[in-house]
């Protein structure tokens, strides 16, 4: 690799970086060193994402310096710092299914070998045998030909990584580099990573698994609301500590309500439904006044579930509506049913951004505002402003596109175009992701004022704080089905942590469970791998 | 996460929110007057510099040759403010005029002749609506595919040639004035009113924005992708059947050649006027204006005395600046709100908020002027 000048030094120094007002980076200070897995901790919304981005020349931050090697450097662009020597592989796949290994690879080729006597064009064998090159140094075992679609998950990272490594970078940032990949899978991406490091690559990677950030760190950096709170070596950091570093000394958040609001009878219940194709079938039921809170990892059909009953995607299994057979496969019959749905990414699937706030409120129910098919444009605005008042949404004006709105004030709006409807019944994805302190609460709040009058709700969400502050019941889900439904009393964020991790449960469990600081500090054999005490679990996006 | 991964629209921290809406309000109103104003512009420099444009005949005759484009426009505005295209509105019309006229030549029977009109006009945005929303095919090809096989078909029926002898009534219609302008301009303005009011009045209209604006969150909430999209197709073949009828009455025949770029024309009518080729965004009101522009533009190339030839280049080049008024109108406002955002928000915005309007027209108005000199 080209990392071969010796120990260099690549970071950022009293970051600062707010969104629109929103702070996300306080002063924080980060440094990544040659030969060196450096581990980027904290939970959703801590600002690691956008530290990363920072690092990578993708955002430019309102206050702060980039270093290397101690000189100033400017990164306004991916392509300046990959001139710098900076790398990043991203969370989510960006491949070409089509392309192959070695085409995928030229495409981000800095040099091309090209022929002379072809007039330039790229020479195909001499850029093979650097491809093959490139992966025996990486050792990885990867056929240059070969489709990328036709790879498996752990492969295609590795693709990626190759990717990044073709500029021969010195400093790689990977983002949740092993986050949909099973735990095989991912103990190669680490081992791939540790080879790097023998290179004198320096590494950062973000990752939510204690244990093979445990087992694979050199060093850790802590975030919290956005600041600084730990940097240390890992030697000697128990998984258990980490987790107390991130989430910090917050006691626990008490969002219910005094008088629980949960009635005995049966809003909805869903019979012999499948989330996956090999996980089990179920039952379950969601009362009148009731939030039952959906969590899981990613790929534990968690998510799949609640899409489900919001219409999303068709629901394999039967719904019953107060003890009535309905169907449920589309938007369109939830709706009927009285079901509304509010989708993780509002950006892209909730709001018409160009179009007026109250136009969006009015989205779900135009036809309550309309006689005879003439929309009234008085009574569209009437009901937009009341809304506007009782949910106390921030818009310049009513007829502001929504996309003027801060997030919190978009997820208003998402609820209020339901709540205009009349729905009986909300199926939410991460509510409150992206959406700053104050925010969240009122969002809570509406949820609660929901419920309270005769509503359910059934919510997912990875953010452990906010299942067990709202939710009255908590179905935790694994490997493409429901694992068990607790009352909330029964947990707390250790054991709901545990729980969605597959600790705790005997016949299904995929390993030991070893108590929490039991872990070797380093090279142990990440096989067990359990994330122990996440408090905040990952995002979910296998749709 | 999944808002502060985006990157803000604009990333400096401007402040309160009072200077945003305020440049968002000013650009919105640019957007709305522009094209009217460059109208406008066009009509006074015409007027002033060609003693014939204001004539009776010339206004008239602006307006006949407007009327066919304008209705097929109009109904173009629909299937482009879902996100979709029609090609086949052109060839369709021809086809459908030729059908028209066999059978009023035929039976001898105008209303017949009619009334066959809109069922195949409506049957043609039929087909088109089902290929697209039930074979899945997207709608530029669809209406591709359409477009070719209805220019076949009225060649086959015809062998290429004209079909004539209309009924005797169906020529007093064309000849018929009502308060001194010919039927078939106040049968285009009454196609206008009723669009319009189909547009900012109905369920329909709203839907139709939203499917073109964000379809997975019309979907979300409730609104039938399928249904509306089908619509839309049906509603810009029903135009199809209007600009026919029209174009029977303006030519007294049925024209199996004729119309051939009429639906490429109308997408640039649509798109001058200001309607997002993406959708979600646009009116109808925004197209008559696109429609009278490129009409108004046309005239005084006629009156100017330029070659057909060179008339066409003009009207390309016009097509292209006017689609890019939306890209340099985003770049004004951004190159506005940059200087201003150093020091307090309010104090500047007021003395540069005509400029970019009048550089804007500035940049847009040579071309009538640049058609000006071989006079």
């Amino acid at each position: 690799m080209a990392a071969t000048t010796g120990a260099t030094r690549f970071g950022v120094r009293a970051a600062v970086h707010d969104y629109s007002g929103v702070v996300v980076l306080r002063e924080v200070d980060f440094e990544l060193r040659g030969g060196e897995i450096h581990a980027l901790l904290g939970e959703n919304g801590s600002g690691k994402s956008t530290l990363i981005k920072v690092l990578t020349g993708a955002v430019r931050p309102t206050g702060g310096t980039l270093l290397l090697d101690g000189e100033p450097i400017h990164l306004a662009t991916p392509q300046q710092a990959q001139a710098a020597g900076v790398a990043v592989v991203h969370q989510n796949y960006n491949l070409f299914p089509d392309l192959s290994v070695e085409k995928t690879l030229l495409a981000s080729a800095a040099d091309v070998p090209r022929r002379v006597t072809g007039l330039g064009a790229v020479d195909h064998r001499a850029w093979r045998r650097r491809v093959r090159e490139l992966l025996h140094r990486l050792g990885v075992d990867l056929d240059p030909r070969a489709l990328v679609g036709t790879l498996g998950p752990a492969e295609r990272k590795f693709v990626e990584i190759a990717r990044a490594m073709v500029t021969e970078p010195r400093f790689l940032v990977l983002d949740e580099p092993t986050a949909s990949l099973e735990p095989a899978a991912a103990d190669r991406v680490l081992t791939l990573m540790r080879t790097l490091r023998t290179h004198g690559v320096g590494l950062a990677f973000v990752s939510h698994r204690l244990d093979e950030v445990a087992a694979t760190a050199d060093r850790v950096t802590v975030l919290r609301d956005g600041q600084r709170v730990a940097e240390r070596p890992s030697a000697g950091l128990t998984t258990a500590e980490m987790a107390r570093l991130m989430v910090g000394d917050r006691p626990q958040e008490s969002l219910r309500p005094a008088v629980p609001t949960v009635r005995p009878e049966v809003l909805l219940r869903v019979h012999e439904v499948r989330v996956s194709d090999d996980g089990g079938a179920f039952d379950l039921d969601v009362h009148v006044g009731e939030i039952l809170a959906v969590t899981g990892l990613v790929g534990s059909g968690a998510a799949r579930f609640v899409a489900m009953v919001g219409g999303d995607v068709p629901l394999r299994g039967r719904a019953e509506i107060d003890g009535r057979p309905v169907p449920l496969r589309t938007a369109r019959d939830a709706q009927a049913q009285g079901i509304g749905f509010i989708p993780e990414d509002r950006k892209a699937r909730g709001l018409v951004l160009e179009h007026s706030c109250a136009v969006n409120i009015s989205l779900a129910s135009l036809g309550q505002v309309a006689t005879a098919g003439r929309v009234s444009r008085r009574r569209l605005l009437r009901r937009a402003e009341d809304f506007r008042t009782r949910l106390d949404i921030r818009m310049p004006s009513l007829d502001a596109p929504a996309s003027t709105l801060s997030g919190g004030n978009q997820q208003k709006v998402l609820v209020a175009k339901w709540l205009a409807s009349g729905v009986r019944l909300l199926a939410v994805e991460e509510p409150t992701q992206g959406v700053d302190i104050g925010g969240r609460a009122q969002i809570h709040d509406l949820l609660h004022e929901f419920t309270a009058g005769g509503g359910a709700v059934v919510l997912f969400s990875t953010d452990v704080r906010e299942v067990l502050g709202l939710a009255d019941r908590v179905a935790v889900f694994r490997h493409g089905g429901l694992s068990r439904v607790h009352p909330v009393g029964d947990l707390d964020q250790a054991r709901l942590t545990a729980l969605t991790a597959g600790e705790e449960d005997g016949p299904r469990g995929h390993g030991p469970s070893p108590a929490d600081g039991a872990f070797p500090a380093s090279p142990a054999p990440p096989s067990s791998s359990i994330p122990s005490a996440r408090p905040t679990l990952r995002m979910e996006s296998s749709r | 996460m999944t808002a502060m991964r985006e990157r803000p629209v604009r990333s400096d921290p401007t402040g309160e929110g009072t200077p945003r809406p305020q440049v968002r309000v000013r650009g919105a109103l640019f957007d709305r007057l522009f094209v009217p104003v460059v109208l406008l512009a066009l009509i006074a420099y015409l007027s002033a510099t060609n003693d014939a444009f204001f004539s009776r005949i010339n206004v008239t005759n602006v307006l006949m040759q407007a009327s066919i484009l304008a209705i097929v426009s109009f109904g173009a505005t629909f299937v482009i403010m879902a996100g979709q295209l029609d090609l086949s509105m052109g060839t369709g019309s021809a086809l459908i005029s030729v059908i028209g006229a066999t059978v009023m030549v035929d039976t001898g029977s105008i209303l017949l002749g009619v009334a066959v009109c809109l069922l195949a006009g409506l049957l043609l945005g039929l087909v088109n609506g089902l290929v697209v929303t039930a074979l899945q095919v997207p709608s530029f090809i669809a209406t591709l595919g359409t477009m070719i096989i209805c220019g076949g078909v009225a060649l086959a029926l015809t062998n290429g040639g004209v079909v004539s002898g209309l009924p005797s009534g169906f020529r007093e219609v064309a000849t018929l004035r009502l308060f001194g302008l010919p039927v078939l301009v106040w049968g285009t303005a009454a196609v206008f009113l009723l669009l319009w009011w189909l547009q900012r009045q109905t369920v329909f209209g709203y839907q139709v924005l939203a499917v073109g604006g964000n379809a997975e969150a019309a979907r979300l909430s409730g609104i039938s992708l399928g249904r509306v999209r089908l619509l839309v197709f049906v509603l810009a073949g029903a135009a199809t059947a209007l600009a026919a009828l029209a174009l029977l009455v303006r030519v007294q025949s049925g024209q199996p050649n004729a119309n051939g770029t009429l639906a490429l024309e109308a997408i640039a009518a649509v798109v001058v006027g200001g309607t997002s080729l993406n959708g979600g965004r646009g009116s109808v009101v925004r197209t008559l204006w696109g429609v009278l522009l490129i009409a108004v533009l046309r005239n005084g190339l006629d009156l100017s005395g330029i070659s057909e030839d060179y008339k066409q280049v003009v009207l390309g080049t016009v097509f292209i600046l006017a689609a890019s008024v939306d890209f340099l109108r985003r770049r004004l406002v951004r190159r506005r709100v940059t200087p201003s955002s150093a020091g307090p928000a309010l104090s500047t915005p007021a003395p540069p908020d005509p400029a970019p309007g009048e550089v804007a027209a500035g940049t847009d108005v040579p071309p009538p002027s640049a058609a000006a000199p071989p006079r």
